[in-house]
C-alpha cells in the first residue's frame, strides 16, 4: 500500500502488514454483534424477522388451511381443542459494508496515522464478518472511489486485505456519494461501518440520512489522531488545510488551545446529535492507541 | 523633577520597537493539518501577504508599552523634590570672586544668571521668586517677584565681585525671608567655592562651572630687607589637575626685573626669589601661563607689595622739668621730642601746631589738637574723665588685656600718692589700686588720650624696667605706627585705617588703573542695589571725617594710596600717604574645583543636578514595571 505523502508518513509501507498473522487467526474466532435482526439472504447465521425452519421458537398462531400438518402443536390441541401452529425464527446472512474515508485529511498523524488506523480496524472487522458467515463489501472514497464487491467465506479474507492495502489517501471525501455507489453494488447491505475523521458535519449528516433511508445499522468509527485531540503547539504557525488548502496564521496561546478544545467538544456533541437523530452510533478511535496483541485477546 | 541618569532615556527606543513588532508580520512555520476548522484566525491574517499588518489596539501591546516606559523612566532615575510644598523660590546667587572664572567660555556668573532666569521662567502661576546675590555679604536683587520679566530686568547688569564668598549671612537672610512665606524652596546657584555651612540640608544646589577647571595663581608677594636693598619672594600655586608652566614678571618701582620661569605639577607650589631689588619702592608681579587653558581666573595673576613705612612721631613735652620723661622719651625709636614750658604752651597752640602727641606734665588743659598724655593732672576734668583728690594707693593691679600694659611688670612698682580717676564714657581703666583708677586711656573729642594720675616723683616707677615699656606702649597707642595696616589685604576685606593724631581727613586713591574702590560703610546707600560692583574706578574715597574713620573695603586687587591730611597747609608734611597692596588671591576662590558647600568636607560635586531632599522615583517605577510585567504575563496566559 502506498501513501500519497511520505513526508507525513514515517512508515514507508504501513499496509505491508495491516494485521499480524497471529491476530488474523485470533480474529476469526470473533463475530460482529448486530443489534437488530438481519434481513439478508437466507442461509446465514443471523437472526431474522422472518419465520423459517430454524430451531429457535418464535410464537403460536391459529391454524389456517395450507399450513404444514407437522407444525401443528398436537399437545395444545389435546388441551384446548383448537389447532395451533408453532412458528420458528428464520436465520439469515448479514451483509456488512465497510466505508473507508481515504481523503487527504486521513493522511495525517505520523506514528499515529489516521488512515493506517482506519485500515487496520476495517481489516479486523472485515475478518470478523467473513469468519462469521456474513457477506462483506467495502468502499473507499477520496480522490476516487474504490469498491469491493460483496464477498463471503473465510477464503475471501485475502481479497479483503488486498483491497485495503491497495488504497491511497488524497483528495476530498464524499462519503454520501461513495455510500450510494456501494449500495448500488451491494443492495442487501444491512450493516454499515464508516471509517472517517468526520470533519464535515454536512457530509456526515448526508451519509447518515442515506444510510437510514436504506435501513442500515450504521456505526461511525471516528478516527482522530492524538495531535488533533490534544494539540501540542507553541509559537507562531501557519496551518494549511489538507483538503481545502486554506491557510490560517495563529499565535498559539493557552487561550487559543482552550478555544480549540471547546470547538472540538462542540463538534463531537453535534456528531452525537446527528447519530441520535439518524439511529447511528459513534465510536471514538484514537489512532495513537496500539492494536491489541494477539495473546491479549480472549 | 529631573533625571539622575538622563542618558538611559535611550532605553525609550524600546517603545517604537515594540510597536514595530506588532506592525511587522511574524515569520511563521507552516504545517499541514487535517482541517483548520477548529483554529480561529482573523480573516486579514489569512489573506494578507504584506510584511506588515495593521496595528490593532491589543491589551498586551499597551501593557508592554507601559512596562517599557516604566523601565525607561526607572533607568533614567527621575528624582522628585519633596519638601517644597510652596511654589515660591528664594535664589542665593553666588557673586564671589571665583564666579569670574571663564572655564565655560563665558564667566560662571553669566551661566549662573541663565540658571536663575531659567528658574524664573519655570515659575508656576502664583509663585514668587526672590533673588539674593551675595559675596561677603548678601544683597537683595529682587524680592518676591511674581513676573519672570521682573527677575530678568533685575538681573541685567549684575556682575560678580572680587570678594570671597560667605554663604552664612545670605542663608540667614534667606531663612528670615522664608519665615514670612510658606516654606519656600531655597536654591543656591554657585560654583561651590564657599566656606561650608551647617544645617544646609534643605538647601537646593545648582552648580555652575566645570569640575576640571584649572587655575594658576600668584599666592603671595613678600618683601624683606636684604643688605641695602630689599628682596622679593613670589609664591606661585597650580590649582589645576595638570602640569603647567610659565613666567613671572617683576617690576620694582619703574624698573623691570628679569622674569623667572616656573613649572608646576598638579597641586604644587613654588617660591621665586629676587634678592637684589632697590630699597623703598613698591613691587608688582605679573603671572604669565604658557597654556591659556590652564588659567581660567585672571583675578589672581597680579600681586603687589609695598615696603614697610617708617614714620617719626613728633612729641611735645610740656613740663616745668621732668628728667624721667625727657630721658625716656628721648630713647624711644621713631620719636622726635620737643620741649616747652607751660607758659609757652598756649602760644604754640595759637600757631601751626604740628605735634602729634603732647605730653602735659602737671596740666589738664587746654587740650592739644593731637593725642595727649596727661601726667599728674590737677583735679578737674579731662575730656570726660574726672580727676579727683589724692589718696595713697596700696598695691597696684593692672587690668587684663590693656593695650597700655603689654609686658609691664607692676609688681615692683609703688606709688606714694595718686589722684582718684573716674573714667567716663569712652575711657578704660588700666591700673587700679584699692578700687580706684590710677591710670586710664580713652578717646575724647576725637582724640586719643592717656592719663597717668600720679607724679613720677612720688613713685619708684621711673626706677623700674616697667617705666620705658609703659611709656613706649603709651606712645604707640597714642600714635599708631604705620596706620596699623595689615600686611596682606584682599578684596572685600574690611581694613581699619587708624587715624594719625593730627589727621584732619583720610582718603584712599588708586595707584594702578585696575584699582576699584568700594566703601563698605556706605554699602546700603549705593543707588543701584542690583550691581555688586558699583564702585567708581579711579575715584577717591573719603574715609574721614567724620572720625573715627570708616573701614575701607577694597573692591579689586591693585595698589592703593591712603592719604591722611594732618594739620594745616603751612606744615610741609601736612599729608602723610601710605601705599597698600591689595592682592586678589584667596585659597578658596582660586581653587576652581566645583564643590558642595552643604558638606562640611566640601566634597566635590560631580553632577550639576539640584539635590534638595530629592526622592528617587526609580524604585517606584521599577516596581510598577514589575507589576505590569506580571499582569502582562497573566493576560498573555489567557491569550489576549
Amino acid at each position: 500500500m502506498k501513501f500519497q505523502n511520505h513526508s507525513h508518513n514515517p512508515d514507508p509501507a504501513p499496509g505491508r502488514y495491516l494485521l499480524e498473522p497471529g491476530l488474523v487467526a485470533r480474529l476469526e474466532g470473533y463475530r460482529l454483534v448486530r443489534y437488530r435482526p438481519a434481513g439478508g439472504e437466507p442461509g446465514g447465521g443471523r437472526r431474522s424477522h422472518r419465520k423459517g425452519g430454524a430451531v429457535e421458537f418464535a410464537d403460536y398462531r391459529q391454524y389456517t388451511p395450507g399450513d404444514e400438518p407437522r407444525r401443528v402443536d398436537w399437545k395444545a390441541y389435546a388441551r384446548l381443542g383448537r389447532l395451533y401452529v408453532k412458528e420458528f425464527l428464520d436465520e439469515r446472512q448479514d451483509c456488512v459494508l465497510l466505508l473507508v474515508d481515504t481523503s487527504a485529511s486521513m493522511d495525517y498523524g505520523g506514528e499515529a496515522h489516521k488512515g493506517r488506523c482506519a485500515l487496520r480496524v476495517a481489516a479486523g472487522l472485515g475478518i470478523c464478518a467473513l469468519a462469521g458467515h456474513d457477506r462483506l463489501a467495502a468502499a473507499a472514497g477520496g480522490s476516487q472511489t474504490a469498491l469491493l464487491a460483496p464477498l463471503g467465506g473465510r477464503g475471501s479474507i485475502f481479497r479483503l486485505l488486498q483491497f485495503l492495502e491497495g488504497l491511497t489517501f488524497g483528495g476530498v471525501s464524499d462519503l454520501a456519494g461513495d455510500l450510494r455507489a456501494a449500495l448500488a453494488m451491494a443492495p442487501r447491505t444491512g450493516s454499515l461501518y464508516v471509517f472517517s475523521d468526520l470533519l464535515d458535519l454536512e457530509k456526515v449528516e448526508k451519509t447518515l440520512r442515506l444510510a437510514a433511508g436504506y435501513g442500515l445499522e450504521t456505526t461511525l468509527l471516528h478516527i482522530m489522531a492524538p495531535q488533533e485531540r490534544q494539540p501540542v503547539l507553541e509559537g507562531e504557525w501557519a496551518l494549511v488545510d489538507a483538503e481545502s488548502g486554506d491557510r490560517v496564521e495563529i499565535s498559539v496561546t493557552p487561550a487559543l488551545l482552550l478555544a480549540y478544545r471547546r470547538r472540538l467538544e462542540n463538534h463531537m456533541g453535534q456528531l452525537d446529535d446527528l447519530c441520535r437523530r439518524w439511529g447511528a452510533r459513534r465510536v471514538m478511535v484514537d489512532s495513537g492507541e496500539r492494536p491489541p496483541a494477539p495473546s491479549s485477546l480472549p | 523633577m529631573s533625571f539622575l541618569h538622563p542618558l538611559f532615556l535611550w532605553v525609550g527606543l524600546t517603545l517604537p520597537a515594540i510597536v514595530a513588532l506588532y506592525i511587522l508580520r511574524p515569520r511563521r512555520r507552516e504545517m499541514i493539518v487535517p482541517s483548520t476548522l477548529f483554529w480561529q484566525a482573523a480573516p486579514s491574517s489569512i489573506e494578507a501577504s504584506r510584511p506588515w499588518q495593521r496595528l490593532k489596539p491589543r491589551l498586551l501591546l499597551w501593557l508592554q508599552l507601559l512596562a517599557a516606559a516604566s523601565l525607561t523612566l526607572g533607568a533614567a532615575a527621575p528624582v522628585w523634590y519633596w519638601g517644597s510644598p510652596s511654589k515660591s523660590v528664594i535664589v542665593l546667587l553666588d557673586a564671589s570672586a571665583s564666579m569670574n572664572a571663564t572655564d565655560l567660555g563665558q564667566t560662571r556668573f553669566s551661566r549662573a544668571l541663565r540658571e536663575v532666569e531659567a528658574l524664573a521662567d519655570s515659575l508656576e502661576k502664583g509663585a514668587t521668586m526672590t533673588v539674593i546675590a551675595f559675596d561677603r555679604q548678601p544683597r537683595m536683587v529682587v524680592r518676591e517677584a511674581a513676573d519672570s520679566r521682573q527677575v530678568h530686568r533685575a538681573l541685567q547688569g549684575l556682575k560678580p565681585s572680587c570678594y570671597p564668598g560667605d554663604l552664612g549671612p545670605a542663608l540667614s537672610l534667606a531663612r528670615a525671608l522664608g519665615r514670612q512665606q510658606d516654606r519656600p524652596r531655597i536654591v543656591l546657584v554657585s560654583d561651590g567655592g564657599l566656606a561650608p555651612v551647617d544645617n544646609a540640608g534643605d538647601l537646593e544646589l545648582v552648580t555652575v562651572g566645570k569640575d576640571g577647571a584649572a587655575n594658576v595663581a600668584l599666592a603671595g608677594l613678600q618683601l624683606r630687607p636684604a643688605g641695602e636693598g630689599q628682596a622679593a619672594q613670589v609664591t606661585v600655586v597650580n590649582h589645576g589637575g595638570r602640569a603647567a608652566s610659565g613666567q613671572v614678571y617683576l617690576s620694582a618701582g619703574r624698573q623691570e626685573m628679569q622674569a623667572r620661569k616656573w613649572h608646576l605639577g598638579p597641586g604644587e607650589s613654588t617660591h621665586l626669589l629676587w634678592p637684589d631689588l632697590p630699597a623703598g619702592v613698591p613691587v608688582a608681579a605679573r603671572l604669565a601661563v604658557d597654556d591659556a587653558g590652564m588659567d581660567h581666573l585672571a583675578l589672581d595673576n597680579q600681586a603687589w607689595a609695598v615696603p614697610e613705612n617708617k614714620h617719626r612721631v613728633r612729641v611735645l613735652l610740656v613740663s616745668r622739668g621732668n628728667i624721667f620723661l625727657e630721658r625716656a622719651l628721648g630713647v624711644l625709636p621713631g620719636v622726635e621730642v620737643y620741649k616747652c614750658t607751660p607758659q609757652e604752651y598756649p602760644s604754640l597752640l595759637g600757631g601751626a601746631y604740628n605735634y602729634e602727641i603732647t605730653v602735659l606734665d602737671g596740666l589738664n588743659s587746654p587740650l592739644p589738637p593731637g593725642a595727649a598724655l596727661f601726667v599728674n593732672p590737677p583735679a578737674g576734668e579731662v575730656a570726660g574723665l574726672k580727676v579727683g583728690g589724692k589718696f595713697h594707693p596700696p598695691a597696684l593691679a593692672g587690668m587684663e588685656g590693656s593695650a597700655i600694659l603689654h609686658y609691664v611688670d607692676l609688681s615692683q612698682v609703688h606709688i606714694a600718692s595718686a589722684r582718684d580717676l573716674e573714667p567716663g564714657s569712652g575711657w578704660a581703666a588700666d591700673v587700679k589700686a584699692a578700687g580706684k583708677t590710677v591710670l586710664a586711656h580713652g578717646q575724647g573729642q576725637g582724640k586719643r588720650l592717656v592719663v597717668w594720675g600720679f607724679d613720677l616723683h612720688d613713685s619708684d616707677l621711673p626706677l623700674r624696667p616697667a617705666f620705658p615699656v609703659l611709656l613706649h606702649n603709651t606712645m604707640a597707642w597714642l600714635a599708631p605706627p604705620d596706620l596699623e595696616l595689615p600686611a596682606q589685604v584682599y578684596p572685600g576685606q574690611e581694613v581699619e585705617v587708624a587715624a594719625l593724631p593730627l589727621a584732619r581727613g583720610i582718603e584712599v586713591e588708586p595707584v594702578s588703573p585696575e584699582a576699584v574702590f568700594f566703601r563698605g560703610a556706605s554699602l546700603s546707600s549705593v543707588p543701584n542695589e542690583n550691581n555688586l560692583d558699583d564702585g567708581k574706578p579711579g575715584a577717591r574715597v573719603v574715609l574721614a571725617p567724620p572720625f573715627p574713620p570708616a573701614p575701607w573695603i577694597p573692591s579689586a586687587p591693585g595698589l592703593y594710596r591712603i592719604v591722611e591730611s594732618c594739620g594745616d597747609g603751612d606744615y610741609p608734611g601736612h599729608q602723610i600717604s601710605r601705599l597698600v597692596a591689595v592682592n586678589g588671591y584667596h585659597p578658596r576662590e582660586s581653587d576652581l574645583r566645583v564643590r558642595d558647600p552643604r558638606s562640611q568636607q566640601g566634597e566635590e560635586v560631580t553632577s550639576t543636578a539640584p539635590r534638595p531632599r530629592p526622592r528617587s522615583l526609580a524604585g517606584l517605577l521599577s516596581a510598577l514595571a514589575l507589576a505590569v510585567v506580571l499582569v502582562e504575563w497573566g493576560v498573555a496566559s489567557r491569550g489576549h
